[in-house]
């Protein structure tokens, strides 16, 4: 019922009650699409943590003009993208050669509980190459439009769009490669 | 074989259902508020104002509707431009401010004596507004109560009463939409914070610490012919300005009115958030689906 306009404005007033809000609002959101950038549950739950937290801080000196939920979304697309940036050094300097997976084995602290249908999807998209996957599912998923893409990632629109081809080309091959499996 | 658009539907409406774990949850919770805690500084310019409840005498039926001309008038009594400070604030700066900003979201707190709706100290009304949309929320406690929302460029007005899961949408007259240009967007319009009440008569008050941050305030005694609908024997409009950000902070106003001076009213406005965009998108209330509407 609170819009998020109200939240953000109650929230810059030190209202705990709005920042306890926006989280539950939105963590689910965040969550989601932290693992399916990730497919991996605990870098998931890190980014996510970690976005939560900066904004938690963030009262005074935020100056949010759009949407609150895009706003957090961008949040986790940028982090997602460094930790996978972080991840391709680590694997070309021969220091984690494991495969990111949704892992079936339960943490202690597990924050995440994905069902088949999330661990599934995860599994499909982690099998295009990271910036294909991260623009169809920001654009399909988080509803961002090419142009604002384009603006996060900082390159052009037409590159966003070639990217976007180009990943559910290959979308379409591993699906129809599990129907005819 | 799956065409490029189904797979685009596909992505697009999958049900990704998860869940998360309570525990963690809390715990993250708790860690998100600790640090929300530790990072207000306790002399924040938004925290909320310390201001006693004010001393309400007989009640009168008349407060009532009083209390929603003296809302409407509680912004844009004063003056700015011209009015000199040496000090600190140059006034026609935060005139421009004010002008310049595209939205602004405030808080209005109230009480008058007998009037049936008093809410202080836990009661506030939330207000948004640009130049052309306009939405209320009144609150008790922190639960909404009722909310009213214009639309004047979506000819659209929406009242809804949460505590009777009621509401009633409908279209705008142009009519309407004129006379409330007319008559309320001084009030609704950022720009309307300037140009109504130009002509008060004010006075300085110099500067202040409100809740931590350097403010400096005017003060008009002029009510006008606009203030109140009952005849007033003393009135006293106060706003407080920041001296570092040159945005309103504080605006106080008291009323005390009627033949026998037994009417009082107070109201405050605060929590200013200026320089938001607003659009009818974001501020149109959403309606529960279990609401009926209002025949």
């Amino acid at each position: 019922m609170l819009e998020d306009h109200v939240l953000i404005w109650k929230f810059k007033g030190g209202s705990r009650e709005a920042l306890c809000r926006i989280y539950q609002k939105y963590k689910k959101d965040l969550l989601r699409l932290a693992t399916i950038l990730l497919n991996d549950t605990g870098d998931a739950e890190d980014i996510v943590h970690d976005v939560f937290l900066s904004f938690a801080q963030s009262a005074e000196k935020l100056k949010l003009h759009g949407n609150l939920k895009s706003y957090l979304l961008t949040c986790v697309a940028n982090r997602a993208r460094n930790v996978n940036r972080m991840h391709q050094h680590r694997r070309t300097v021969g220091l984690d050669d494991a495969e990111q997976v949704v892992s079936d084995a339960k943490r202690p602290d597990e924050w995440i509980v994905c069902s088949e249908e999330l661990k599934r999807w995860s599994d499909i998209l982690a099998r295009l190459p990271f910036e294909q996957r991260e623009v169809v599912i920001l654009h399909l998923r988080a509803g961002m439009k090419f142009r604002q893409i384009a603006k996060l990632q900082d390159i052009s629109v037409n590159t966003v769009k070639g990217r976007y081809r180009y990943g559910l080309v290959k979308l379409r091959s591993i699906l129809n490669g599990e129907v005819e499996k | 074989m799956r065409s490029a658009e189904n797979i685009e539907k596909l992505v697009k409406n999958l049900d990704l259902d998860m869940d998360t774990n309570a525990q963690t949850d809390k715990a993250v919770l708790t860690e998100l508020l600790d640090a929300q805690k530790k990072s207000m500084k306790q002399d924040s310019a938004i925290a909320l104002p310390n201001i006693g409840r004010f001393i309400m005498k007989n009640p009168m039926t008349k407060v009532a509707a009083a209390a929603v001309i003296i809302t409407a008038t509680i912004l844009g009594l004063f003056e700015f431009i011209g009015t000199g400070s040496s000090s600190g604030v140059v006034w026609a700066e935060v005139a421009k401010n004010v002008e310049a900003s595209p939205g602004v979201i405030f808080r209005i707190r109230k009480t008058g004596s007998g009037d049936p709706n008093d809410q202080w100290p836990n009661g506030y009304t939330v207000m948004q507004r640009n130049a052309t949309l306009s939405r209320t929320d009144w609150y008790r406690g922190d639960q909404i109560h009722r909310t009213v929302y214009f639309d004047l460029v979506g000819k659209t007005k929406i009242w809804v009463a949460h505590d009777a899961s009621v509401y009633s949408k409908e279209a705008m007259s142009d009519e309407e939409i004129q006379k409330m240009r007319a008559d309320g967007l001084g009030w609704t319009n950022p720009q309307g914070l300037i140009n109504r009440g130009l002509t008060r008569k004010h006075h300085t008050l110099g500067q202040k610490t409100i809740d931590g941050v350097l403010c400096e305030g005017i003060e008009t005694n002029d009510a006008g012919d606009d203030v109140s609908n009952f005849p007033v024997k003393s009135f006293s409009a106060r706003l407080w300005v920041s001296v570092k950000t040159a945005y309103p902070v504080l605006l106080e106003i008291e009323v005390i009115g009627g033949d026998d001076g037994s009417i009082r009213h107070m109201s405050m406005g605060d929590q200013f958030q200026w320089n938001v965009d607003l659009s009818a998108e974001d501020v149109e209330p959403e309606i529960p689906t279990d609401y009926k509407p209002l025949e």
